[in-house]
């Protein structure tokens, strides 16, 4: 019975998953002067934040006709997993697909956060900036990204009147709000885009604290948006070669210090009589009570030449050259304790 | 306008004030237009703001082939505005420069200004084997 249950389960939340996937895709609704605009709407994958004012043809990832009703829509199912930015436009029947107009009333393009589950809806208000007017909804963190867009766009617009010294503090006001914004969001994309809207580059050495904690904060976020982040940030990059090689330099001189650590502990320890032979030492012990080669021959009962073989074996091992240095090197070692 | 040299360049400036005569200026109008071929030094384009008065600003590039980065600066030197356009067909010669529409890229850049500050404003040009045209068209009526 358990385990009829548990198929049931699984059967069912397998069905569940993959309607919710199939409900996923972007769709929208834009009425539009076909005698003006191509009834295309192209959807391209903005990689970086910085690719929000470029154009290419190889942005483009994909492209849905606007049909007489003004709904177009496009698939999710092969965007990648996670959160990414996405642009949609559309082109003047005299310009070409990849054209992108930036500001004025033919601004043609709208941004939006996706990924391969969402279902994004696209609404065209019928205003005059029919694109740039367009709501988003569907996924929550667009509802944020709009609000950014809606509080820089203050600046954008340039529409305040007064002084210069008025016009750079409502400057300064709105990107505070937007640290602000970056610094309380919950979705990594949106706040690093409310950051990105502050003109952080400019911001960064007068409140290197907050960058910091902001950084701290996504440090897991490997996106290709964070990457760029960081090459941003001033000494973020050259912060983390300098601490590789200063960990890379502290490894060396350790290994070299414990190396060198070993050497003078092994050469403290070894005791050079070990290296002699038992003859040798017999020899040695002959040699330190003053025996010469010929009595040395006569104790051991081994003829002089192989006395002598010895004794220049004893020297060569022992570093000495003669029968003098051989009664103060037994010396030294007695005194050292060897 | 300087490092121009050696690409294929066609280069119109037109300057219309219909006040300029006047003491007082009513309106001051400038539009250039370039033409490039396989360029790749950065130059810049000064623009002249010389009163007081709202500031239209249009930037508009068609590229063949290469890459183009438009910038543009305020008299403090500020950044107001950029775009990157790119387009990777090949361009293999001076007298194909005209392309199908399709296999073109299009980028335009329209800012107000309410209040400019008087001096030079500046249109940078970033481009890397880049083929096409330029246009800048900047308008202001005197307060």
């Amino acid at each position: 019975m358990n385990i009829h249950m548990m198929l049931f389960t699984l059967i069912l939340t397998s069905l569940l998953s993959t309607n919710a996937i199939s409900q996923s895709g972007i769709t929208g609704h834009i009425l539009i002067d076909t005698s003006k605009w191509t009834p295309v709407v192209y959807l391209s994958l903005i990689d970086n934040f910085d690719q929000m004012n470029s154009m290419t043809n190889e942005m483009i990832i994909d492209k849905a006709l606007i049909d007489n009703e003004g709904n177009f829509r496009f698939s999710t199912k092969y965007l990648p997993e996670d959160d990414r930015l996405y642009r949609i436009h559309i082109s003047r029947r005299s310009d070409p697909p990849a054209s992108l107009t930036i500001g004025g009333k033919d601004e043609n393009h709208v941004f939006f956060i996706a990924n391969r589950k969402s279902n994004i809806l696209l609404n065209d208000p019928g205003q005059e900036n029919f694109l740039k007017d367009m709501i988003v909804s569907g996924y929550s963190p667009n509802r944020n990204f709009m609000e950014i867009n809606e509080i820089s766009s203050y600046i954008d617009s340039a529409g305040f009147t007064g002084s210069a010294i008025k016009t750079d503090l409502i400057k300064n006001a709105v990107y505070e709000k937007l640290r602000f914004y970056a610094d309380t969001c919950s979705n990594p994309l949106v706040s690093l885009y409310a950051l990105y809207r502050s003109r952080f580059e400019k911001n960064y050495q007068i409140n290197q604290q907050f960058y910091n904690k902001f950084l701290k904060k996504w440090k897991n976020e490997k996106s290709g948006y964070f990457v760029e982040f960081r090459k941003k940030i001033p000494g973020t990059q050259n912060n983390s070669r300098l601490n590789g090689l200063l960990i890379g330099g502290a490894g060396l001189i350790t290994g070299f210090l414990i190396c060198l650590a070993f050497i003078k502990f092994f050469k403290k320890e070894r005791n050079p009589f070990r290296d002699l032979s038992v003859q040798e030492r017999k020899i040695f012990a002959l040699i330190m009570e003053g025996k010469s080669n010929k009595e040395i021959s006569d104790n051991m009962m081994i003829g002089l030449s192989t006395v002598k073989s010895h004794v220049n074996s004893i020297y060569s091992k022992l570093g000495i050259s003669s029968r003098k240095d051989a009664l103060n090197f037994n010396i030294e070692k007695r005194a050292n304790g060897a | 306008m300087k490092n121009l040299k050696g690409v294929l360049v066609v280069f119109i400036l037109i300057l219309s004030g219909s006040g300029y005569l006047y003491s007082q200026p009513k309106a001051f109008n400038l539009s250039t237009r370039i033409q490039f071929f396989t360029f790749t030094e950065t130059s810049e384009i000064k623009l002249p703001v010389f009163q007081i008065g709202p500031l239209n600003l249009k930037i508009t590039s068609t590229l063949f082939a290469g890459d183009l980065t438009i910038e543009f600066y305020d008299s403090k030197g500020e950044k107001q505005g950029n775009f990157s356009i790119a387009n990777q067909a090949i361009l293999p010669k001076p007298d194909s420069i005209k392309r199908p529409l399709n296999e073109t890229v299009r980028g335009e850049i329209t800012r107000n200004f309410e209040n400019p500050g008087k001096g030079e404003w500046m249109v940078k040009l970033i481009p890397k084997n880049a083929s096409g045209f330029l246009e800048i068209n900047s308008t202001q009526d005197a307060k």
